[in-house]
């Protein structure tokens, strides 16, 4: 049983005077201890909002949840509040999409960084301060003491977002969920955070869920990749085979549209035509079809299934892009960061 | 933090000398000459000119304007017109009163205000929520004096709980070497007086902590509203904090920072606005005392209320100053 498994899983907005907005749409998911799942689609996907259905983070008004998160043997969606507000940060840690705003700016780095190792790992104020000094050496931070009496606004956007991945690593949980941690720092530091996940994961079995739109994030630390759109998950494999061998045409889409070291820098980009916003309900045929340069009759003929191509490969696309066929996929070298 | 302070003292000097060119140049501009407006109606001649001399009104203006800073820096205003008591005196007598009742009201507006607030936040859009901002508009509507009329009447007069007027009983014997009747009991030991002295406060603290009270419940749901949203909170939650922990840590204190300004300008005006809140229940406040000085033209005495307003003011937006560097770490940076 995978360490986590999301069965069904489907949110829905509700909004007074307007239609539903069903940002996760019937999502199944696994990821195995010690795995780095990438969770890849553009803005509107749905993949932030999986995000904080798994932490409970969601309002409470205005949201409708269904289906079942199970971590651990436990299901998320229906325990207690008390239970799950232990499992969080202990078990589950997250780490935000913006540094700048994502630490409280009237309290000290220290306090911020011991109050969950007081909380989840019942430290006393003495024991969490040299557990503390312990994890922002272990992040990279240089000296590690005197930044614990330091505030926010003192740090740089790189050193916050390690002292965010120091507050997420503080209990050592068994799945980390990284919400784009490189989307607001400049390249050379977006590398740095990187490599110090990659070695933390490496180092400890933790289970990591990299949420990004970024195709050189995925192809620099992730296992396996599943590909969002509408609220599902369209296409999933083991990292390489799916930059090689994209079957659905949105993947294949999403790759030609990142720019390669290759090609001259003349050429011009090559967009998915149309917005997320144009899409079919699931129920009727597939939500990418109004957009899919591949698109038939069948498309529109109720959901499509998850097709397997082989044990580790599956798409959800009844007209798939054959191996190497169409526009040339962008290979491995990306402009990876 | 030292700093802080010594550069908000430092800006008071040019407010304070701004003042002071204001209040001389008024009382020079008073109809009749300034010596006629600072002596009674049926002065004679020969006490015109006693004042006259006394102004130095012959000397070179600037020799009359340096003289009258020296006497403002002693508080010393002259004799009120009204009691023919030195204004100093009859400032340092009324004013701990009013201080005692404007802070009084603003801790009521605050331990009801913020608690009030934070739920409703908390609750936002439910009834209760709806409820506490229908009812803190119409905090804001009732008229000062029709309050403390009505907490009289019913509080004070039909059941008889509370004092109905003054600032304490006659019968209770206390010593005063502040003038702040609560802390002079807490100070001599005299813990009956004490008690005396705040029962005497509560309805006047009622009837005058309203209007901040509102404003307190509003500006409290606000900010808590917007603090809520913010992706520090998130980050909060995402750690598994109890809900104490993440309301009083990471939400209050930073709802605190414009609060702390909102209650800043109440207090001030509290300060010189406890006019109808004094006279309701006989409290023997400056407000009362002010308001009788401006109909009797009791110059000495209105100079006097208004460097006194000034200077007190000056220092509540230090103590506001202050509390916004501890709050907020920013703020001590820049």
């Amino acid at each position: 049983m995978a360490l986590l498994e999301i069965r069904d899983l489907k949110v829905v907005f509700t909004r007074r005077d307007k239609a539903p907005v069903h940002a996760v749409d019937g999502l199944n998911l696994d990821v195995d201890r010690g795995q780095t799942v990438g969770l890849v689609g553009e803005s509107g996907c749905g993949k932030s909002v999986t995000s904080l259905a798994i932490l409970g983070l969601l309002p409470t008004r205005g949201v409708e949840v269904s289906g079942t998160i199970t971590f651990d043997g436990e299901d998320l969606l229906t325990m207690s509040d008390t239970r799950r507000r232990e499992v969080r940060g202990r078990d589950i840690a997250m780490i935000f999409q913006d540094p700048m705003t994502s630490l409280n700016p009237v309290l000290r780095v220290g306090v911020q960084l011991t109050e969950t190792l007081r909380r989840h790992r019942g430290m006393s104020t003495g024991e969490a301060r040299v557990e503390a000094q312990r994890l922002l050496e272990q992040v990279g931070i240089p000296a590690a003491r005197q930044r614990l009496g330091e505030f926010p606004h003192q740090l740089s956007g790189g050193m916050r977002q390690r002292v965010l991945i120091a507050i997420a690593l503080a209990c050592s949980p068994k799945m980390l969920i990284a919400d784009e941690p490189t989307t607001a720092l400049d390249v050379t530091v977006q590398a740095q955070i990187l490599d110090l996940l990659r070695t933390h994961v490496a180092d400890s079995a933790t289970a990591l869920v990299m949420i990004t739109h970024d195709m050189g994030v995925v192809a620099g630390i992730c296992d396996e990749v599943s590909v969002m759109y509408a609220g599902r998950r369209i296409e999933a494999a083991r990292c390489y085979p799916l930059f090689e061998d994209p079957r659905h045409w949105y993947t294949k889409g999403l790759l030609a549209s990142a720019p390669t070291l290759e090609r001259p820098r003349a050429d011009r980009l090559s967009p998915i035509p149309g917005s997320a916003q144009d899409r079919i309900p699931w129920a009727q045929g597939c939500a990418f079809a109004p957009r899919c340069p591949a698109v038939t009759a069948d498309c529109l003929a109720g959901p499509p299934p998850m097709v397997s191509v082989d044990d580790t490969h599956q798409h959800r696309c009844v007209n798939p892009a054959q191996p190497h066929s169409g526009p040339a996929p962008a290979d491995k070298e990306l402009m990876s960061p | 933090m030292g700093r802080v302070i010594a550069r908000r003292l430092l800006q008071a000097i040019p407010i304070l000398i701004g003042l002071s060119v204001l209040m001389f140049a008024w009382v020079r501009a008073l109809p009749g000459g300034p010596a006629e407006a600072l002596v009674r109606a049926d002065a004679s001649a020969a006490e015109v000119e006693a004042v006259r001399e006394s102004l130095g009104l012959n000397r070179p203006i600037w020799i009359q304007y340096l003289a009258y800073l020296k006497q403002v820096v002693q508080f010393d205003f002259g004799t009120s017109l009204m009691s023919r008591q030195p204004v100093r005196a009859e400032m340092i007598d009324r004013f701990p009163a009013s201080i005692e009742l404007a802070v009084s009201a603003m801790i009521f507006a605050l331990v009801i205000g913020v608690p009030l607030g934070y739920y409703a936040a908390r609750r936002y859009g439910s009834a209760l929520d709806h409820l506490f901002v229908a009812s803190s508009l119409i905090g804001i509507t009732i008229p000062v004096f029709f309050m403390a009329y009505l907490l009289k009447f019913v509080f004070a007069v039909q059941l008889g709980w509370l004092p109905t007027t003054g600032r304490s009983n006659a019968r209770v014997e206390s010593d005063h070497p502040t003038g702040f009747y609560v802390l002079d009991g807490l100070l001599t030991g005299n813990l009956g007086a004490s008690w005396d002295a705040i029962q005497h406060l509560i309805l006047p603290a009622i009837a005058l902590g309203t209007i901040p009270l509102a404003i307190i419940v509003r500006m409290t749901r606000a900010t808590v509203l917007d603090v809520m949203n913010e992706d520090y909170v998130r980050t909060a939650e995402a750690k598994g904090l109890t809900k104490f922990r993440i309301s009083s840590r990471h939400v209050m204190r930073n709802a605190l920072i414009p609060l702390v300004t909102i209650v800043g300008l109440q207090l001030g005006l509290l300060m010189s606005g406890t006019v109808l809140t004094e006279t309701v229940f006989s409290f023997p406040g400056v407000g009362s005392f002010v308001a009788g000085a401006l109909f009797a033209r009791d110059y000495p005495t209105i100079q006097g209320f208004v460097v006194v307003i000034a200077v007190m003011y000056i220092i509540v937006n230090l103590v506001v100053d202050i509390a916004y560097a501890y709050i907020d770490p920013r703020v001590r940076a820049s």
